[in-house]
């Protein structure tokens, strides 16, 4: 894991978007936490960089919705 | 086994900005145990190589093959065909295979992506100690199987330095002293006496140039005999 993170940072894509939990499946305080946790991180560090310039078509959050609901 | 540590990614990075078509050329033999140039290895590097390079808006097309062992003429050849379609190699072999591979494709840029460190066992997963220095002259008979060429700092062949405490090394005191350990290994074994030959220089003129070794039955062809 912590190899993985290094990789990742020294390819500019940045350590922080990888992580590991160990939550027992009786814990759901803890995985909800650790969602909470990644989520907020993720929002904060923005779409891969790797990205930058490709943007969501704008029918394209509707169409998944529509796969969702088949 | 030759034990080999990845270069710095930066490194090996700033040396392929150059090109556009690169090829990675892994060795499955060493450098595939202790976890630097195998298969799995050159994967990684590729990955992160395209990575990188397209984060700085740079396509970089990289194509990957891991040969049996880069230090045998049988195994490195076939590459003929497809290495011309490269504009740059990078080898993760031991020094040895990267030095092979160059000297078998003369006109096409080579790289190391490894810095190869010693001649060591495998302890466990992931961890490597170094054991032979390639010395030319073994003395592990006389010395209870312990390299005092290798395991003591100072290379020393008739005891130890006199600087030894509690039968820990001067030069690094988490180490033990490789004479005090040859002389209990040899105490045990009821041998004590073979320490008490002294020993002659050793050959280090055998060392001083590239060495070569013929097998006795192949003699007369490489030297021209046959």
């Amino acid at each position: 894991m912590e190899y993985t993170r290094q990789l990742l940072e020294e390819s500019g894509l940045g350590e922080d978007r990888l992580a590991m939990y160990e939550i027992a499946a009786s814990d759901a305080p803890k995985w909800v936490a650790a969602v909470k946790e990644m989520t907020q991180r993720v929002e904060a560090l923005g779409p891969s960089p790797l990205r930058r310039g490709i943007h969501l078509q704008a029918d394209a959050l509707e169409k998944l919705e529509n796969m969702v609901e088949s | 086994m030759i034990i080999a540590e990845r270069k710095p990614f930066s490194e090996i990075k700033d040396a392929m900005a150059p090109y556009d078509k690169i090829l990675i050329v892994g060795c499955g033999t060493c450098v595939t145990v202790c976890l630097a140039g195998g298969e799995k290895e050159v994967g990684l590097l590729a990955m992160q190589l395209k990575l990188a390079l397209g984060l700085e808006g740079k396509h970089l097309e990289v194509g990957e093959i891991t040969v049996e062992r880069q230090c045998d003429l049988e195994f490195i050849q076939p590459l003929c065909g497809f290495i011309t379609n490269y504009d740059a190699i990078i080898s993760t072999a031991c020094g040895v295979g990267v030095q092979f591979l160059a000297s078998l494709y003369p006109k096409k840029p080579l790289f190391p992506g490894l810095n190869t460190t010693f001649l060591g066992v495998n302890e466990a997963m992931g961890f490597y100690t170094e054991r032979c220095r390639a010395c030319h002259n073994c003395y592990l008979g006389v010395t209870g199987g312990i390299c005092p060429v290798t395991m003591c700092p100072k290379g020393l062949l008739n005891g130890p330095c006199g600087g030894n405490v509690q039968g820990k090394c001067e030069v690094d005191p988490a180490r033990a002293c490789a004479w005090c350990e040859i002389y209990e290994k040899l105490e045990r074994q009821g041998r004590l006496e073979q320490i008490e030959k002294i020993q002659p220089l050793h050959p280090h003129d055998r060392s001083t140039n590239p060495g070569t070794v013929i097998h006795p039955a192949y003699r007369r062809r490489y030297d021209g005999h046959e």
